[in-house]
């Protein structure tokens, strides 16, 4: 062969890859260059009878088929979103079962500092009723403190009496006795 | 253009999509499309019938395996073939079969050495041409199964083979004059 073009282009012509100016031009050389044309020509002609599926491809067994389609043929998707449910399933239950196992320990701790606190009330109480010295102590620190601020209250009620009753006479152009003598 | 085995990849796509959804029926169309195909490339790189089953069963139950990673942007024969060149390679690599394939090619001459004078059936001529393939070099006799069996464009053969696209196109070119070769020692010339 005196002319290379076929077998630069030749090929990606048959299998149709050149772009198409590439096409057109490879497509014009052959209808003038009679080397290429009979290349073109041969190759095709093998294509058609001698490389083509019905001599070079086979099927497979009867038990292939059935093995490959009952394999295959329950799709994909179908697995995919159970085990992507499944997925859900798992991370939903792990957080829901940390959820609960803090809630637990924390609802615990709250009922335990609780339960301290209480007990600690308590053993004072129990501890101030087993000191008598102790307990008449404060029952009469108690006593006194209560007394104490009864009578200052009654004083103070008395003082602000006894202002009221003066003011409003002194309005009324009435002096208290006393402070007449005065 | 030229294309002589043409695949509608829309279609193929529609049926990928069916499958998925777990529709037998996308499986099916798939399958029965291309199973010929895919069969032929395993039992002419293999020369056996029980491992090109056992390969051909491998590359669907991969290809089911790894739908997802399903490239959309290239067509679903290069990815179906794709898988079977890789199961092809793993099978090589692990069974040192090359050697025994050899010789079994190479006693087979010997019994097809008086077939030119007979009148050529389509049953020689057939067995005639799957012996000359089953005669070339492994990596030239991929790219023109992959070429001729399978359609597979020449760019997508070199992303398959790991190749660049030139030598893809330079082992064609020694396969198709091979092949020639031995056709025409066996008495087929110029069909």
């Amino acid at each position: 062969m005196t002319c290379n073009l076929w077998e630069e282009k030749g090929l990606l012509y048959s299998s149709g890859e050149l772009n198409r100016q590439e096409e057109e031009t490879f497509a014009a050389h052959i209808r003038q260059c009679s080397e290429c044309a009979r290349e073109w020509e041969r190759y095709r002609h093998e294509r058609e009878h001698l490389f083509s599926i019905e001599i070079l491809g086979e099927n497979p067994s009867a038990a292939c088929d059935a093995e490959i389609l009952r394999v295959c043929s329950k799709g994909t998707r179908r697995s995919t979103t159970i085990s992507t449910f499944s997925l859900f399933l798992k991370k939903s239950a792990i957080s829901l079962t940390l959820f609960v196992i803090g809630f637990t320990v924390v609802g615990y701790l709250v009922f335990r500092a609780d339960l301290l606190e209480e007990r600690k009330t308590d053993v004072g109480m129990e501890k101030e009723a087993e000191d008598p010295t102790r307990s008449t102590t404060a029952v009469t620190e108690a006593a006194m403190d209560k007394q104490h601020d009864t009578l200052a209250d009654s004083v103070h009620h008395d003082s602000i009496n006894f202002a009221n009753r003066r003011g409003n006479l002194e309005l009324k152009g009435v002096y208290p006795v006393d402070l007449q003598n005065k | 253009m030229q294309e002589l085995m043409p695949t509608n990849n829309e279609d193929d796509q529609g049926a990928f999509d069916l499958w998925l959804k777990g529709d037998k029926k996308g499986f099916s169309i798939l399958y029965e499309k291309y199973k010929n195909r895919v069969f032929g490339f395993l039992i002419r790189m293999t020369g056996d019938r029980e491992i090109a089953e056992d390969l051909l069963q491998e590359t669907f139950f991969a290809a089911l395996r790894n739908a997802e990673q399903f490239d959309r942007t290239r067509s679903f024969l290069s990815w179906l073939f794709g898988i079977a060149h890789k199961r092809t390679i793993d099978y090589f690599r692990h069974v040192k079969v090359e050697i025994d394939h050899k010789e079994d090619a190479e006693n087979a001459v010997g019994s097809r050495i008086d077939w030119p004078d007979r009148e050529l059936s389509n049953k020689n001529i057939q067995a005639i041409v799957r012996d000359a393939v089953a005669e070339l070099d492994p990596l030239q006799r991929e790219v023109f199964l992959l070429r001729e069996v399978a359609g597979v464009p020449f760019k997508e053969i070199a992303v398959i083979m790991n190749c660049p696209i030139n030598t893809a196109l330079g082992r064609m070119r020694l396969a198709l004059k091979n092949i020639r070769k031995e056709l025409k020692k066996r008495g087929i010339d110029d069909v």
